[in-house]
């Protein structure tokens, strides 16, 4: 039987269910689960985050809600390499390119998204065979007032970009913190976007991405990481 | 079974002479101290071949009649002791009268003796303790014992005697042993046919232990509690020895090994000494021979105090701070053997004596809290009294070496003032090796030698620092505070490390999870021989978790059950050795002065906490010197 269970309760309990993780491999993860491990994650994206939902009693699944809608917390996996750095850069949530320009910071996806984090890491280098990986430490995360100052300050100046209706000059350098980026299946896709004039027109879909250099730095802090000792 | 029978006496001393005479050293200390309780002035000590082949005691005390001397061979005569209320006063170091005689049973004895008003000596002789022969002979006053062909009789003794050389080095020992509890008698040892050594007699014990400890640099500390005097030489902190062999303790005028007070002496030099280490030298104690049992045991090495702990805390309190002022030691906050602090009360209405007192009785915790300006002459008239028969008042007199330390009259001073008229070699060498009262962070770092030194700039002179004594100082210092003031901040590992312990390990972990936790480890028990560590102590960052865990759960494991405390401080001092800045890391400027800054912070003594100096000095004068510009 599967372990699939219940929403927590509250944030003490989901912490207790993310701490008895630490250690695990996700061979063992995905035998408790009754899954198969794919042999590589590249076809199989998002695969550990599914898993990990299911282990943690995760609820919102795909919608636009924190994880534990309950709590408000929002699940997120961090693979890092040997040394504990990042391997990439980290998912926080499409952007709705007709009205981003109008929604206040303290009531868009990404705040709702980043308010609070549980953060798993998991080993991510690529030698280490998927089945191997073993899940690391949690972290419940929010950010503090100079990460907010920084994620608000990336907020404003990406957003104003896709108000001006100038998005396609988006590219991965703009930002300190939080980056705009492709998030689509394909080059096909589209969503419903404003050009320069606010003429309506069929743009690639994109999301805000954390980079890596900001999650590394919230690791340093709240964890020994390899390559210190 | 065979029909009981009473031993013959010559077989019945062999079998006491194994307690007595266990090796050549052992009849050297019974005939040496026979000498000295016949009031010699001079001894001199022949020994060949280790001992067995030959050992000679000649003595100029007061020698015996010839009725005293056929009577010296028998079991259980002597002159010192005639009812069992004697014990109590013994001031002579033999009293049980069975050396002599066990001797004789193991060997081919002669004695030689005269006594000053006789005009003809007396030789008697004797082998395996049977075919006395006496002879009168004309010879000096005093008494000559020679020992031949030890254990000639007792193959199986013989063969577990050690090489020549070895047996030597005991009785050269032995007779070291003696020259120091009687500095007035002169000892001259010959070896082989070789002078080796002569001590000549001196006016104080700082002498004597100035001709046994050529330039060893010892501190001297004196000082008093109560009827317990406490006179010390010891070596600095950076010459200390793993074991305690190099460390002599003498109770009364009696060398005596004693584990608990070689450990006080130990911890009275806080926690510059690494575990397991003891500094060289001498202590003597001197109290009232009724607190002290010297009836232990044949061999008279091992000594009962009537209230250890008591014995223990005066030596420790005395020690600590004598020596605290005298090397500029920290304070030791916690003694890790269970040696009370002034300030940690006593269990109210328990004497130390163990008996429950009345309530309205002051105790010695209680005096120990509030110091009485009246203990001054409460101590004078307890150490005049305490030589009258006190019997009943022992627990009085026990009781006052554990009184407040305030009349103590503990001076440190350089062993030159002891002894006005010798040029000594022990003293104070602070130029090179002690931070004197530098500020660390007004020190300039100037460059990292080797990965290894700091190489600084201050206002008399260079100091060249051992990053990782320093680093590791600092380290186990904060870690002690964190520790003490329940604060330890621990660190989340971002994977746990899985350990391999033995079952009786990962059970002692589950035991004292506690305990660990408080160190700011985090363990999980996986399995029967498996944990996991999550979290280590910030501090210790660099430091390996499988290494932390393994000091940690080596040194409760060999503390056992007891002794937790210690176990813990040796073991954070190890963890903070393991987890420093090391030997061959680079060091930027910034963290440099960062750690320069934080040795301001701790009051450590210019030694790290295994006892070696963390800074080497040179001042500008030496540097001038060295160069030819002075």
């Amino acid at each position: 039987m599967p372990i699939r269970p219940e929403p927590p309760e509250s944030e003490a309990e989901l912490w207790s269910r993310a701490r008895a993780l630490a250690g695990l491999s996700l061979a063992q993860l995905a035998k408790d689960d009754d899954s198969n491990v794919p042999e590589k994650l590249l076809h199989a994206k998002g695969w550990v985050g599914q898993l990990l939902e299911r282990r943690l009693g995760a609820s919102a699944g795909s919608k636009d809600e924190p994880d534990f809608q309950l709590l408000g917390i929002e699940l997120k996996t961090l693979p890092v390499d040997r040394v504990g750095r990042p391997c990439e850069s980290t998912f926080v949530c499409t952007i709705p390119l007709l009205d981003v320009a109008v929604t206040e910071w303290s009531q868009s996806r990404v705040w709702r998204k980043l308010g609070r984090v549980l953060w798993i890491i998991v080993e991510g280098s690529r030698d280490i065979p998927v089945a191997e990986r073993r899940i690391g430490e949690p972290l419940l995360w929010s950010p503090d007032a100079d990460e907010t100052a920084l994620l608000k300050g990336d907020w404003d100046e990406l957003t104003g970009i896709i108000g001006r209706g100038d998005v396609e000059s988006i590219t991965g350098h703009l930002g300190q913190a939080m980056q705009v980026r492709p998030k689509a299946r394909d080059s096909h896709a589209r969503r419903r976007g404003l050009d320069e004039d606010g003429v309506l027109v069929e743009r690639l879909p994109r999301g805000f991405y954390l980079r890596a250099s900001f999650t590394g730095r919230i690791l340093e802090r709240a964890f020994v990481l390899p390559r210190a000792r | 079974m065979g029909r009981i029978e009473v031993l013959p006496s010559a077989l019945a001393s062999q079998i006491a002479a194994g307690e007595v005479v266990e090796r050549p050293a052992s009849a050297a200390k019974e005939l040496i101290e026979n000498a000295m309780d016949a009031g010699a002035q001079r001894c001199d000590i022949i020994c060949d071949g280790g001992g067995v082949t030959r050992l000679s005691v000649t003595d100029d005390g007061e020698g015996m009649s010839e009725e005293d001397a056929r009577l010296s061979l028998e079991r259980h005569a002597t002159s010192k002791l005639r009812s069992i209320d004697d014990l109590s006063h013994l001031t002579s170091y033999g009293f049980r009268g069975e050396a002599l005689p066990s001797i004789a049973s193991v060997c081919r004895l002669s004695l030689r003796t005269r006594r000053r008003e006789s005009e003809i000596g007396v030789t008697l002789e004797t082998a395996g303790g049977t075919q006395l022969k006496v002879t009168p002979a004309g010879l000096p006053v005093g008494t000559t014992i020679e020992v031949r062909d030890l254990f000639y009789n007792v193959p199986a003794r013989r063969k577990f005697l050690r090489s020549t050389g070895t047996e030597s080095s005991h009785v050269t020992n032995t007779v070291e042993g003696a020259a120091l509890t009687r500095p007035g008698i002169t000892f001259t040892l010959t070896r082989d046919e070789r002078l080796v050594r002569e001590l000549l007699r001196a006016n104080t014990r700082a002498e004597r232990v100035e001709q046994l400890f050529e330039q060893a640099n010892l501190v001297a500390i004196v000082g008093e509690r109560g009827p317990l005097k406490l006179e010390a030489y010891l070596t600095r902190p950076e010459r200390a020895r793993p074991g305690a062999s190099g460390l002599w303790l003498i109770v009364n005028e009696r060398v005596v090994r004693d584990r608990m007070l070689a450990t006080t002496i130990a911890q009275s030099f806080g926690s510059v000494l690494g575990a397991g280490h003891y500094p060289r030298g001498v202590v003597y104690i001197d109290l009232p021979s009724e607190l002290v049992d010297v009836n232990v045991h044949p061999q008279k090495t091992e000594v009962r105090f009537v209230d250890p702990r008591a014995t223990a805390d005066a030596v420790y309190s005395i020690a600590s701070r004598e020596l605290g002022s005298a090397l500029s030691l920290p304070p030791s906050p916690r003694n890790r053997f269970g040696v009370r602090n002034g300030n940690q009360p006593r269990t109210p209405g328990i004497s130390m004596w163990g008996k429950r007192k009345p309530d309205d009785e002051p105790t010695p915790d209680a005096a120990l809290r509030q110091p009485n300006p009246a203990d001054e002459q409460v101590v004078e008239a307890a150490t005049v009294t305490s030589s009258s028969l006190p019997a009943s008042s022992i627990a009085d007199s026990a009781a006052l070496i554990a009184t407040p330390s305030a009349q103590s009259t503990g001076l440190v001073r350089d062993i030159s003032e002891a002894s006005t008229h010798s040029t000594l070699l022990i003293r104070e060498n602070t130029a090179q090796t002690t931070s004197g009262d530098v500020r660390w962070s007004s020190l300039r770092f100037i460059a990292q030698l080797r990965q290894t030194f700091l190489l600084c700039e201050g206002p008399v002179g260079i100091y060249v620092l051992d990053q990782h004594a320093a680093a590791e100082r600092v380290a186990y210092q904060r870690l002690l505070d964190q520790y003490r003031s329940r604060t330890m901040a621990a660190q989340t590992l971002l994977f746990p490390v899985s350990v391999e312990l033995s079952p009786e390990q990962v059970e002692l972990v589950e035991q004292r999870s506690e305990e660990i936790a408080a160190v700011g480890l985090d363990v999980r028990v996986r399995g029967r021989q498996q944990v996991t560590v999550h979290a280590i102590p910030r501090l210790l960052q660099r430091a390996s978790p499988e290494r932390l865990l393994c000091d940690l759960v080596g040194e409760m494991a060999r503390s056992g059950g007891r002794g937790f405390s210690a176990a813990l401080e040796h073991a954070l001092s190890l963890m903070a050795c393991h987890g420093s800045l090391r030997a061959g890391d680079t060091i930027s400027q910034t963290e440099a002065q960062a750690l320069l800054g934080a040795l301001d912070t701790v009051d450590f003594a210019g030694h790290c906490a295994h006892g070696r100096p963390v800074v080497a000095v040179m001042s500008y004068n030496e540097l001038e010197r060295k160069v030819g510009r002075r």
